[in-house]
């Protein structure tokens, strides 16, 4: 059969932009948003984000109403300051990012869409980075919104102008140390989820992991292994924390062991970069 | 007289079973039932095929009506199990097991010796591989793990969602005649499948479900005929096909005619006056007809009409 | 018979398979690395003390409720998920048969992973004073303890697919704060089981015995009693899962 003839039925190729790699990127990072918070899926998934994240705000919205109803608010006062006010986010940032990380990185390697990733014009570093990226995100705004709303409630009633200028660092301080906190956890999370098929499983052992760490080093700290104050995960960033805020909210461990807050500094950076490195390796074998 | 949807010596009934997740209701009324032989359960997807078959097999309470096997509501009396066997879609499976030991597991549960595993093993032609774990294994070698592990209980009822997946032509055949012989020897095969040929070649008889109701029941040719509102294509091969088709395009039972070489197409709504009026047309005019087929009477133009039909 | 024993090695397997096993394990170690280092340089009564101080207490109250949220859940929580849930139901087999194999190998798993880390500590502790006199009631504690979380938990699992999740807000927020904090909800506290038990054999002269006993809240100390509360426990979760497994639609997830 030498003739042959096609038949137009409307088929037409793709005539529009191409978005490319940074297109790619940015419909990842979104898709990591709504999985995080549960947005385009059944109720229940957004059941453990928004209660948690309600948790983290409603005290701060409380006070703040307290605040302005009574006509003051004592800029002193140390109870739900903003120092103490991540002793409550701290943990509950700790549950969350269990949860975000498992479910950012589990279901696309179990599943098997990893691969299909790749088969687009984005690298496996791209997709760490923009997985990473959707967390900070969620995690930065449950940390540091709370710390706005207190800020601003604070100006409200001690006169706006005078407060925010003689107070603005606070702004800026509670958002680095919101990065403190996302930079302890976060990696770990990840590390955690790239080694597990059940996304449960692995907010759990994270949870675990992490609480024990806290619970043995205190231990052998008393033993006198001041060595030890390093794998106090849990506590690193709340050392850093009180560091920035030149504050002092709670007996933290490496601070028993011994540590400067610097070191704790240093011990958060190490263990994300390790952990990153290790993710990134892992995905790219799996995809 | 029984309905097409009744079999002559019931072993499955089902009636007015029906099924609903919240608000979506995936079985509707649904009543038939299943003897001893090979009966296919079609339906497009999304259809209700694998509820009613968890159903069947008590692993989902109906919301409505009733299923019973071997007289039992397998529900209520766990014991049934002993002549049931289900080979279910999903990859139940466990991986770390090899398929010798996932098959001898099957036989522990069921209270039957291990001496079948081997004989279950070797009707699925899965001897290279009995001793590798199921986890390295291609899909087609899990469905066959699944059914040597259904085989090794000897189940008097046999229930097959999807059998023949993932599985390659050799295997499929060799998969279908393990399920004729196991249907000839008096056991009741219930076998539900997409490869509508495979389906045809088979089983003996048809239960179609279309969004989640019974939209046929019976053997193929004999759902084809019952559906009397479709035209009926059929293929006529004769000499001089242009004369036979000017002749034949003026009778009232004709719906439509097309030639091409020496073959002419026809649709008509009456098949009988069509069977006695073309050979008479062919006499009349003197010319040879070497065929008359019809061209709809597969199940997957059967199929497809009771797809349209529903939508 | 054959069939229980069956579904018991095969879930064995199942829930302390692949890395699992090494994660836990390395878990259920810590209780001895404190041990050894806490105790160094000690007398015999000092660190008998000590191990009731900390190894005993992240035992107890951490390791035991871990690892077998981590078994204990996916005892029937996987085989929901995992689609093979079907293959166990379509088999003449009692669900309550089922139901207790599942937790019998749940069981085995866990207090055989807590269970080495309890011996382990109590060798290092007998070389440090002399003495064994904890490592039986540590067994005990053990095997009481992780028989009545394996049990809840197992049902948990069954129930949904964040039954980790929410074991652990149990165990830290619950066990480890609210039910401290008011010594009257130490009967509803599993972990006080095992911890009761252990204070029932332990003789009452044991250095640190009476910083455990304020653990205890409102309980007496009692092997007998807390072994009637696992055993209860235990009977009342395999009649509950064998009930779902009866009732509830085997969907899978």
């Amino acid at each position: 059969m030498t003739e042959g003839v096609v038949f137009d039925l409307g088929w037409r190729p793709h005539d529009g932009p191409r978005l490319g790699r940074a297109g790619a990127r940015r419909a990842l990072y979104k898709d990591g948003l709504r999985r995080v918070l549960g947005l385009r899926r059944k109720a229940r998934r957004k059941v453990f984000p928004f209660t948690l994240m309600a948790i983290a705000l409603l005290p701060s919205l409380f006070f703040v109403a307290f605040g302005v109803i009574a006509g003051e608010f004592d800029p002193t006062a140390t109870l739900f300051g903003h120092s103490q006010y991540f002793d409550l986010t701290g943990a509950l940032v700790l549950i969350f990012t269990a949860l975000a990380s498992s479910e950012l990185l589990v279901p696309d390697r179990v599943n098997g869409t990893l691969a299909v990733y790749a088969s687009r014009p984005l690298t496996v570093g791209d997709y760490v980075l923009m997985r990473s990226a959707s967390l900070a995100t969620v995690v930065f705004g449950f940390l540091w919104l709370p710390h706005v709303v207190l800020f601003l409630g604070r100006a409200w009633v001690n006169g706006f102008s005078s407060y925010v200028t003689d107070n603005a660092a606070i702004l800026w301080e509670t958002a680095l140390a919101s990065v403190v906190y996302f930079a302890a956890f976060a990696p770990l999370g990840f590390l955690v989820a790239a080694f597990s098929k059940r996304t449960s499983l692995a907010a759990g052992v994270f949870l675990g992991v992490i609480t024990i760490s806290s619970a043995a080093t205190r231990g052998l700290i008393e033993a006198g292994f001041d060595f030890m104050g390093l794998f106090a995960f849990q506590h690193h960033p709340g050392f850093v924390k009180d560091w920035i805020m030149d504050s002092s909210t709670h007996s933290w461990i490496p601070e028993d062991a011994g540590f400067d807050a610097s070191v704790s500094l240093l011990v958060i950076v190490v263990v994300a970069l390790l952990s990153g490195m290790t993710v990134l390796a892992r995905q790219r074998r799996a995809a | 007289m029984t309905s097409p949807a009744d079999a002559a010596n019931p072993t499955v009934e089902v009636r007015q079973a029906s099924k609903w997740f919240g608000q979506k209701v995936a079985v509707s009324d649904v009543s038939c039932s299943f003897g001893p032989g090979l009966s296919g359960l079609l339906g497009p997807n999304g259809a209700g095929k694998t509820t009613l078959l968890r159903m069947i097999c008590g692993l989902l309470s109906p919301s409505d009506g009733e299923v019973s096997i071997l007289g039992t509501n397998p529900r209520r009396d766990h014991r049934i199990y002993r002549k049931v066997a289900l080979v279910p879609e999903e990859d139940a499976v466990y991986g770390y097991l090899t398929a010798r030991a996932f098959v001898a597991f099957a036989a522990d549960l069921s209270g039957v010796s291990r001496n079948g595993v081997d004989a279950a093993i070797a009707s699925v032609d899965l001897d290279d591989a009995a001793d590798r774990p199921i986890s390295g294994f291609s899909k087609g070698m899990r469905q066959r793990a699944k059914v040597a592990a259904a085989l090794v209980t000897d189940p008097e009822v046999l229930i097959l969602d999807e059998p023949l997946n993932g599985t390659d032509p050799v295997q499929r055949a060799h998969l279908i005649d393990v399920f004729r012989r196991l249907a000839a020897g008096g056991r009741t095969v219930i076998v539900s499948s997409h490869v509508l040929a495979e389906v045809e070649r088979m089983a003996d008889r048809v239960i179609a479900i279309v969004d989640g109701r019974l939209a046929a029941a019976g053997g193929v040719h004999a759902i084809r005929r019952a559906m009397a509102d479709i035209p009926y294509r059929i293929r006529i091969d004769v000499e001089d096909a242009r004369k036979v088709a000017a002749t034949l395009v003026g009778a009232e039972s004709v719906t439509s005619v097309a030639v091409a070489g020496s073959t002419i197409h026809i649709e008509t709504s009456d098949l009988p006056d069509l069977g006695r009026r073309v050979p008479r047309v062919a006499r009349d005019l003197g010319v040879r007809l070497t065929a008359f087929e019809p061209e709809d009477e597969s199940l997957e133009s059967v199929f497809r009409y009771l797809v349209r039909r529903r939508s | 018979m054959r069939a229980f024993v069956s579904i018991v090695r095969v879930t064995f397997r199942q829930v302390v398979g692949g890395r699992r096993w090494i994660v836990l394990g390395l878990l259920a170690l810590l209780p001895s690395v404190v041990m050894w280092f806490s105790s160094m340089d000690s007398t015999a009564s000092a660190a008998i003390d000590r191990y009731h101080d900390a190894p005993l207490a992240m035992l107890l109250l951490l390791v035991v409720p871990i690892v077998t949220l981590v078994v204990g859940s996916g005892a029937l929580g996987d085989e929901r998920r995992d689609g093979t849930l079907s293959f166990l139901l379509v088999r003449p087999i009692r669900r309550s048969t089922i139901a207790l194999a599942k937790l019998v190998a749940a069981w085995l798993a866990a207090a055989v992973i807590a269970g080495a880390g309890g011996v382990l500590a109590s060798l290092l502790l007998a070389m440090r004073a002399g003495t064994w006199i904890t490592l039986g009631p540590t067994l005990l504690a053990v095997a009481v303890g992780t028989a009545g979380y394996t049990a809840v938990f197992m049902v948990l699992g069954h129930l949904t697919s964040r039954a980790v999740l929410i074991g652990l807000v149990y165990v830290f927020v619950w066990e480890s704060g609210i039910s401290f904090a008011a010594p009257a909800l130490a009967n509803v506290s599993l972990s006080r089981i095992g911890l009761s038990a252990y204070l029932g054999l332990i003789p009452a002269s044991t250095p640190g015995y009476t910083s455990l006993t304020e653990a205890l809240g409102s309980l007496a100390p009692g092997a007998g009693g807390a072994l009637a509360k696992a055993l209860s426990i235990s009977v009342v979760c395999v009649l509950f899962a064998a009930l779902l497994l009866k009732k509830r639609d085997a969907t899978g997830e």
